[in-house]
Order: structure tokens, then C-alpha cells, then sequence
């Protein structure tokens, strides 16, 4: 019951793995307490159905060991009834033949032929029911005359399978394999078809699409062992079909490791997987011409640079790496331990913890990648909000209004100016407010804004020039009106000006900008302490390039530098606007009457 | 009168200028003008003032610093900013008005009446008074002091534990900061209401106010009659 409930378990969570193989039966039967003694003797006579028929002198061959041949050939055996004798007769056998128990010839699998012209093969599996009559207890004789001349087997033998049963049994028997087959494919499938959607959409992690490849390849080996049990085919198909599973398991041993490395991105020792697992591979391909040798050892192969590759990534303390690992060795232990089991239907009992074990690391990944998706999240709300109050916060408004009403009183058109100004700086705030990345040209248009407002209330020349700029490259909102903003009151005017000079040069990668403010440093003003100002200014260059930006401001002899590295390609990639900017460049307009 | 304005604007430097011209006319004796407030208090003893209209940041320690450094000077303190969430602090450190930025002449006109008429009050609950030692300015909490004694320019502060602290300020401008409980029993006391125990009528018309302490104070003839009928 176990072996039954247990795999299917393991199937719902997705992961099968089937070997296909020309041997065992894969379901579990009644099989005859000894396998018979197979006599084997090339040639065709119709006697030598008979069960007096002398075959001593016949050669002895074991099942599996059922030599391919051409032209036809006969094949005898004797098995012998329980009291209650089972009705229900097996073959699995790559060969047309025709089946003759106790001599009476009771069913055809295609049609026997002495060239490959005249046969027509049969299908691989085929299920008897033997006549009542035919029944008694005490031993019978089965004699089968076969040809199989459209094998295309490389191997130099090939298998005949028997197996025993309750007819309608093992009717349902076969179903019951096809529906767990089916069922598998579903579950790898859907997989599949989740990791990939995951990858389309969820920011292309290149590990997701391995993972993907991985499971529709295991959907792919799951389907061609289903096809086996749900569509019978002509018994040529069988090898053909087999080369493409060992094809995916080969495909499969290949993908494991390489889901790792790109997982754990442990991609720079890709050299000391890629060289073994392939020279491992080759040789499995060449060790034996049973294709079910090759997949086995394929996988074997697998799992084991998989599983390589799983130790140096908990050794760097990688996020579920241990979990991976402990799937990979129970997986490799069973294979090992049990290899016939592995390419059984047990296949999912052997390979689940393996493929359990990725599927826990990807999700705690996936997982991590929320929290951090929301932390971000909550770093960029935050960051909003701190712009919008920086600007909106009463002190800059209220002395800006300050200034108006004594502006409206001493020259009302200047007055129009100011409003202008102010009413500019604060719609180019409100469209970048929201935003991670504005162009640079925006955001030197929001300084210029502010610069014009800051000229009439300081009553001298701020201005702001800009060297070497790519207008289009992305900048956070508000960086440099934040460390204008800055300037201008740690600096008094120079000769009746406070002048920025903006610089741009271009790093190896990404980019230096290089801001200077020019006027009278303030003598409390020396060593500015970290205000909220760079404190934005930090956030925001780790919010939109991580870990890759550096910041760094020094007095100079003219006033004071600013200097902000972004070792980023990104930083120097033009931004894409949809938009262009909703509002024309406000200009000092003529008051409206 | 003569105004000091610290404002970095020059515009509301001009505003202020003259809303103080055409709200003081000849009274105003001088008003000058700095852009920080630094360059401004270095000359403070050459051309002393009697009020200091102050446009500060007050946010961060600096701020808080020039503040204190400038209520401990001899004269009143009016605060002129856009920061009014720091009203209150400013008024706690004993600034005598706080005119929120923008900012009419009307407006301007009471922080001048309050900083100059007799009997004005502070605008605002100051809970210290900041004065000069040694070269730094240290801030007493008023709750500490039992009564002021003036000493012509300047104020002596008496603290509950004995100790005695000099003020910039003149008795007149400290009763302008200090809370209603302090009284002005003499032309040259002003005392924490609560700390007087009794009075006493000496002969030859001399008045005393026993304090809790037991220590005996002076009482101005005038002032008697009405300390009595509020003692009960």
C-alpha cells in the first residue's frame, strides 16, 4: 500500500522522472514464481508449436538476452498453472509473433514475415486472455514464431517479457500507470509553465528559465513513458522513442547542475562542472548501447555534479543550498542504492527529494525576492514622501511667500516673475515626485526653477551650467536640486552671484558627475553634517543603483564639491520617457491683467 | 530704539527695515542690517541694541546654540521665521514674540510693542533664561529661580539652591520674560510669588517681604498696599 500511496504523493508535488526501458513491467503483476526457460531456434516450421515437439536441442536463452535476428525465428516455454490459473498473458517484446499455447495458435501481434516486406510489426505490449478451456492444471507449453525485422536496435540483444495475471486485472493495471503518467505530466507541465511565466514576467531571473527547461523536460520524459500506456504503438517506434528519453535524460543531467550554478550564481566555477559532467556524459553515451544503461548513468551523473555543485554553494552560505543538497544526496543514495528501482516507476520515490529540494530553494528565493520587492517598495513610498515634504515644507514656501508680498509691494511685475518661478519649480516636482528615474535635462530644469526663485529672494545671480551632460541619461528625482538646494544655504554670494557648475564625465563604466558651487563659504557652514538632504540623496542612489554609486563632498578654494560616481551602465543608458513634458518651459511672462 | 536684523534675504531685510521706519517713526534710532548672524554679534559691543529681530534655522543644534547665544545678550529677541513648529521652543528659550513668515506690518507692530512698552509680556511661556559665562551661554530653568535682584544694566538671578547667576538683561526686560508668578515687590527685585512667606511693615515705613527661606527682602512703599491686599 506505501509503495503505492507514496509515489503518488510525490507525484502531485512534480516529479517524475520515468526512464523508459524495454524491461520490467512496470506495474506490479503476478508474475509466475520462476521465469521460464527460454528456448530459442531460428528457422519457421509449423510443428514446432506442437508442445510434443522435442527442443532440447533448441538453444537456452535467459529473457533479456533474446538475440536480434533476422528472418524468423521461434521462441518455446513451459509454465505451469496454479489450481486457480490466471487467464491473462503479457508480452512485452520488440517482434511480431504469433502466440501458440498448447499448440493452438490463440493471437497474432502484427504479422510474422521472412522479409522485412512482409512483416508488419506488432506493438510492443500486448495482453492475452487465454481460452477457459485452455486452463487445466499441470504444465503448459507457449511456442512463439516472431520476426523482428524493423527493431533498429543497436544493442546486440533485446528482452521478451512475460508476465501472468488476472486478465481484467491487469486491464486495469495498465490503465492505473497511464493515469499516474498523465497525472505527472500535468504536475510537470504546470510547473513548467509557472517558472517560465514567472521568468517572462517577473524581472527575467535566468535561473527561473533553467528551472522551467528543467521541468518541461521532465513533463517531456513523463509524456513519452505515458504515451507507452495510453497509445500502442507498432513495436519500430519503441527505439526511436526510447533515443529521445535517454535525450532527455541526458538533457536533464545537463540542466541540474546548471540550475544550480545560475541559482547560486556560482556561474565564474562553471569550467570545474561543465568539463567532468560532459566528459562524464560522453562516456555514458559510448559505456553501453541499452539505452536504459545510458539514462541511468546519465542521471547518475547528474545528480552527482548537481550535487557537487549544491556543497560549494551551502560552503558560501547560500539561501536554501542546504536543502538542495540533502534532496540531491537521498536522490543519489537511492540511485545508487537501488538502480534497477530508479528507472522503475519508483523513479519518483528516487528522484523527488532531489527535485523537492530545488523547488523549496526556489521558493525561498522567490520569497526573499518579495521581502526585498517590498522593502524596496517601502523605501520608494518613503523616498516620495521625503521629496514632496522637502519641497513642500513650509520653511521653502512660507519665505518664498515672504518674499512675494514684499515684492508685490516694491515692483508687482517682478512679483509675476517670482510666482512664475515658483509655480514652474513646483510642476516639475509634481510630475518627477513619484518616479525612481528622471531624465537628467528634467532635472536641471527643476534646479534652474528653483535657482530662479532662490536669484529674486537672495537678490543675486544663482545660476546653474552644465558641462558634458547627456540630457536623456537617468538621475534620480531631485538629486542635484537637493544638493543645490544645499549650496545655497551653506554659500553666500560671491560678487552678487552663487553659481553650480555641473559636470559630466564619462567612467569605464557608468558615470562621475562632478557638481561645484561657487560663492562665500559660510564660516558655521565648513563641515556641513550629514542633513537630511545627503541623507535623501544616499537613499535615493542606493534605491535606484545598489551598492554601485559613491558620494563625496569636499571644500574647494571657490566654494564647495560635490562629487557622485555611479559605476553603472545603467546611469549612462538613455531614459525612455513616454511622455514628454506636459507643461511648455514656464518663461518670465507678462503680467495678465 | 535700535533694531538689529538678521536676515539672509535681502528683500525681507528691506521689509522688515521699513515696516520698523514706518511703525516706530522717531523712536526708531538705528537699524542695521547682517546677512548671519555670526558677523552681526561680533559687533554687538561696539553698537549695543535693544532688539534683535532674528531670522534663524532653528532646527539641529546650531540653531538652538545662536538662539540661546542671542536671548543671553541685553536685549529682546524676536524670532522672524518660517519655521513656526519651532515656535515654541523659541519661546522657551526666552524669545519675547515669534512672527511667522509671511508676515504683515500689524504683526510686526505687536512684536515691537511687546519688546519695548512697560508692561508688555512675552508672547510665549519661556521656561529658561540663557546667560553668559565664561564664553559659553548656559541656560538656567526659570523654575529654579527664586527672585531677581537688579544691579543697574544687568539682573541678578537668585536660584532656589543659593546660587547666584548674572543676567545681560535688565530687571525691566527680564520681568517682560519671566512668567505672571514673579512680582515686582521692589524697583530692584522681582520675586517668585509662591517663595514670599510674609510681610512685614518696619518703622520709619520700610516694607519687607519674608521669604521662605527666611531671607528678608526690601518692598517698595507703592507696591505694599498692593502685595498685602493680594497676600490676603
Amino acid at each position: 500500500m506505501l509503495r503505492r500511496v507514496l509515489p503518488l504523493l510525490v507525484w502531485l508535488l512534480a516529479v517524475p522522472l520515468p526512464a523508459a526501458q524495454p524491461g520490467p513491467p512496470s506495474a506490479p503483476e503476478i508474475r509466475p514464481p520462476a521465469e521460464p526457460v527460454l528456448r530459442f531456434r531460428v528457422g519457421d516450421d509449423p510443428r514446432w508449436a506442437d508442445p510434443a515437439h522435442d527442443d532440447s536441442a533448441w538453444q537456452i536463452i535467459a529473457p533479456r538476452e533474446l538475440p536480434a535476428r533476422r528472418g524468423i525465428y521461434w521462441v518455446r516455454f513451459r509454465v505451469r498453472s496454479q489450481p486457480r490459473p490466471p487467464d491473462g498473458l503479457l508480452f512485452k517484446v520488440v517482434a511480431s509473433y504469433d502466440l501458440h499455447w498448447d499448440g493452438r495458435l490463440i493471437g497474432r501481434n502484427g504479422r510474422v514475415g521472412a522479409s522485412p516486406d512482409d512483416e508488419s510489426p506488432g506493438f510492443v505490449d500486448t495482453l492475452f486472455q487465454l481460452p477457459p478451456d485452455l486452463l487445466g492444471p499441470g504444465e503448459h507449453t507457449v511456442a512463439l514464431r516472431m520476426s523482428s525485422w524493423h527493431t533498429g536496435f543497436p544493442g546486440p540483444t533485446y528482452g521478451l517479457l512475460l508476465a501472468r495475471g488476472n486478465f481484467r486485472a491487469m486491464l486495469v493495471e495498465r490503465s492505473r500507470t497511464a493515469l499516474l503518467s498523465v497525472m505527472a505530466v500535468g504536475a510537470a507541465l504546470v510547473a513548467a509553465v509557472v517558472f517560465g511565466l514567472m521568468w517572462l514576467l517577473a524581472g527575467r531571473r535566468r535561473s527561473l528559465l533553467v528551472c522551467s527547461a528543467l521541468f518541461a523536460v521532465v513533463a517531456l520524459l513523463q509524456a513519452l513513458q505515458a504515451w507507452r500506456w495510453l497509445y500502442e504503438y507498432p513495436y519500430d517506434w519503441h527505439y526511436p522513442r526510447l533515443l529521445v528519453i535517454t535525450v532527455l535524460a541526458t538533457a536533464l543531467a545537463v540542466l541540474l547542475p546548471v540550475f544550480l550554478l545560475v541559482h547560486f550564481e556560482l556561474r565564474r566555477r562553471r569550467a570545474w562542472v561543465f568539463a567532468p559532467l560532459a566528459g562524464m556524459l560522453v562516456h555514458a553515451w559510448f559505456s553501453t548501447p541499452f539505452y536504459n544503461g545510458i539514462s541511468l548513468y546519465a542521471c547518475a551523473v547528474g545528480f552527482a555534479v548537481a550535487l557537487g555543485v549544491a556543497t560549494a554553494a551551502v560552503a558560501r552560505r547560500r539561501r536554501g543550498a542546504a536543502v538542495a543538497a540533502a534532496g540531491l544526496a537521498v536522490s543519489l543514495v537511492a540511485l545508487i542504492a537501488a538502480p534497477r528501482d530508479f528507472l522503475d516507476q519508483a523513479f519518483f520515490l528516487s528522484a523527488g527529494p532531489a527535485l523537492l529540494g530545488l523547488l523549496v530553494t526556489v521558493v525561498l528565493e522567490l520569497r526573499e525576492e518579495r521581502r526585498a520587492a517590498r522593502r524596496m517598495e517601502l523605501t520608494a513610498a518613503r523616498l516620495e514622501t521625503e521629496l514632496l515634504k522637502k519641497n513642500i515644507q513650509p520653511h521653502f514656501l512660507l519665505n518664498t511667500l515672504a518674499t512675494i508680498q514684499e515684492v508685490i509691494e516694491q515692483e508687482p511685475r517682478t512679483a509675476v516673475t517670482l510666482i512664475d518661478a515658483l509655480a514652474a519649480e513646483f510642476r516639475i516636482l509634481s510630475r518627477v515626485a513619484g518616479k525612481t528615474l528622471v531624465p537628467l535635462g528634467e532635472e536641471l530644469d527643476l534646479c534652474r526653477a528653483h535657482l530662479r526663485v532662490m536669484s529674486l529672494r537672495k537678490g543675486a545671480v544663482c545660476e546653474l551650467a552644465a558641462r558634458g551632460i547627456d540630457a536623456a541619461a537617468p538621475i534620480p528625482p531631485a538629486l542635484f536640486h537637493t544638493l543645490v538646494e544645499n549650496g545655497l544655504t551653506h554659500l553666500a554670494p560671491r560678487g552678487g552671484r552663487i553659481e553650480f557648475d555641473l559636470r559630466a564625465d564619462r567612467l569605464a563604466v557608468g558615470v562621475r558627475y562632478t557638481l561645484t558651487a561657487r560663492g562665500e563659504r559660510q564660516a558655521a557652514a565648513a563641515e556641513p553634517r550629514e542633513g537630511t538632504g545627503l541623507r535623501y540623496v544616499r537613499a535615493r542612489l542606493e534605491e535606484s543603483f545598489t551598492g554601485a554609486w559613491s558620494l563625496a563632498g569636499v571644500p574647494v578654494p571657490e566654494g564647495w564639491e560635490t562629487m557622485i560616481e555611479i559605476h553603472s551602465p545603467a546611469a549612462v543608458a538613455p531614459l525612455r520617457e513616454a511622455a514628454p513634458p506636459a507643461w511648455p518651459q514656464p518663461q518670465p511672462q507678462p503680467a495678465s491683467p | 530704539m535700535r533694531i538689529l536684523i538678521v536676515e539672509d534675504e535681502p528683500l525681507l531685510a528691506q521689509r522688515l527695515e521699513r515696516f520698523c521706519r514706518e511703525i516706530l517713526g522717531e523712536k526708531l534710532e538705528s537699524v542695521r542690517w547682517a546677512s548671519l548672524w555670526a558677523e552681526a554679534a561680533a559687533r554687538l559691543d561696539e553698537s549695543p541694541i535693544d532688539l534683535l529681530l532674528l531670522d534663524l534655522n532653528l532646527h539641529g543644534r546650531d540653531g538652538m546654540q545662536l538662539l540661546a547665544a542671542s536671548v543671553a545678550g541685553s536685549f529682546h529677541t524676536v524670532v522672524v521665521s518660517a519655521n513656526t513648529d519651532q515656535a515654541l521652543r523659541a519661546f522657551e528659550y526666552g524669545v519675547i514674540d515669534f512672527v511667522p513668515k509671511p508676515f504683515s506690518q500689524e504683526r510686526l507692530a505687536l512684536a515691537l510693542r511687546r519688546a519695548s512698552e512697560k508692561d508688555a509680556r512675552s508672547a510665549g511661556a519661556a521656561k529658561y533664561l540663557a546667560v553668559r559665562k565664561a564664553g559659553r551661554v548656559e541656560l538656567i530653568a526659570i523654575d529654579d529661580i527664586v527672585y531677581a535682584e537688579g544691579a543697574g544694566a544687568y539682573a541678578e538671578l537668585v536660584l532656589a539652591d543659593g546660587r547666584r547667576e548674572l543676567h545681560d538683561k535688565t530687571l525691566e526686560k527680564l520681568q517682560a520674560l519671566l512668567p505672571p508668578g514673579f512680582e515686582r515687590i521692589h524697583k530692584s527685585y522681582l520675586v517668585r510669588w509662591s517663595a514670599i512667606k510674609a510681610l512685614y511693615a518696619q518703622e520709619g515705613s520700610r516694607y519687607e517681604a519674608e521669604l521662605r527661606s527666611g531671607l528678608r527682602l526690601p518692598v517698595g512703599r507703592s507696591r505694599y498696599k498692593e502685595l498685602r491686599a493680594l497676600l490676603g
